[in-house]
């Protein structure tokens, strides 16, 4: 059984480092730390996903990335 | 047309049992503590600041026998499916925040554990001053400098004018186990025990 989640305002830094396979979790994509400033250029990322559970462990399948 | 109702009764007893099980999987309570609030700063900009201010609760948990759950992620926001990784925070507590880990509930086991939900807030810098001024950072968290801020009557009035009911949320809790797959609770939260 998959269920379906999203995951938003994912910061250009961490899609960047996610492109890169530099992230290589969900938690690290959700903890994430990012510095928050009122510059409007920043882009932020809704990643959408399939989440499916494997012999005990969860494995996230993403579906989609929309920038926002 | 006895031997209809006969099924139709039987059958509403097997929704109302069926629905009953599914409410009754796993219990998530909040309970009183009396710990800080903790603000974590996140960035200066010229006359203000990004911080977040984040709220503690006590979250016991009551599993029913014969089934295992797993809790693999709790967040705070308006939507159950939706994790705002930008406007809301949450955090495990032990002692310090930490990024929170996966919860393994056996049969019939109990299990009480402390979490920070935090609320993204652009705030003056005399503002935060007086929160942060002359005080020690009680840890470092992912590069970003955290403070322990005590409650009192200001504080809760500044912090319940800032954070309004739309942008609350609720404290969500998703969920996993063999029979039913992958399932949510969320339970109402106040800012503030009293």
């Amino acid at each position: 059984m998959i269920q379906l989640g999203a995951v938003e305002f994912v910061s250009q830094e961490a899609h960047e480092k996610f492109l890169q396979n530099n992230i290589k979790t969900f938690d690290e994509l959700e903890n994430f730390p990012s510095i928050v400033t009122a510059n409007k250029a920043n882009n932020y990322y809704t990643y959408f996903y399939y989440i499916k559970e494997e012999n005990g462990r969860n494995k996230y399948l993403i579906d989609s990335i929309f920038m926002r | 047309m006895k031997k209809t109702i006969y099924f139709i009764f039987i059958y509403i007893i097997l929704i109302a049992c069926g629905s009953t099980s599914a409410q009754n999987d796993v219990a998530i309570l909040q309970k009183r503590t009396n710990l800080p609030l903790k603000l974590i700063y996140n960035s200066q900009e010229n006359d203000s600041s990004y911080i977040y201010l984040c709220f503690p609760k006590k979250i016991y948990i009551e599993n029913q026998p014969n089934i295992k759950n797993k809790i693999h992620n709790y967040h705070v926001g308006q939507h159950h499916k939706n994790i705002d990784i930008l406007h809301y925070k949450t955090y495990e507590y032990t002692n310090k925040l930490i990024i929170k880990k996966d919860i393994t509930l056996n049969n019939n086991e109990t299990k009480t554990f402390i979490l920070y939900h935090g609320y993204l807030l652009k705030v003056l810098n005399e503002k935060l001053d007086v929160f942060i001024k002359n005080k020690k950072e009680s840890q470092i968290l992912q590069g970003f400098s955290v403070y322990d801020i005590y409650i009192n009557d200001t504080i809760k009035k500044w912090a319940i004018s800032k954070i309004s009911d739309s942008l609350k949320g609720k404290l969500h809790f998703s969920l996993h186990n063999k029979e039913k797959g992958f399932f949510y609770k969320s339970l109402d939260i106040e800012l503030f025990d009293d």
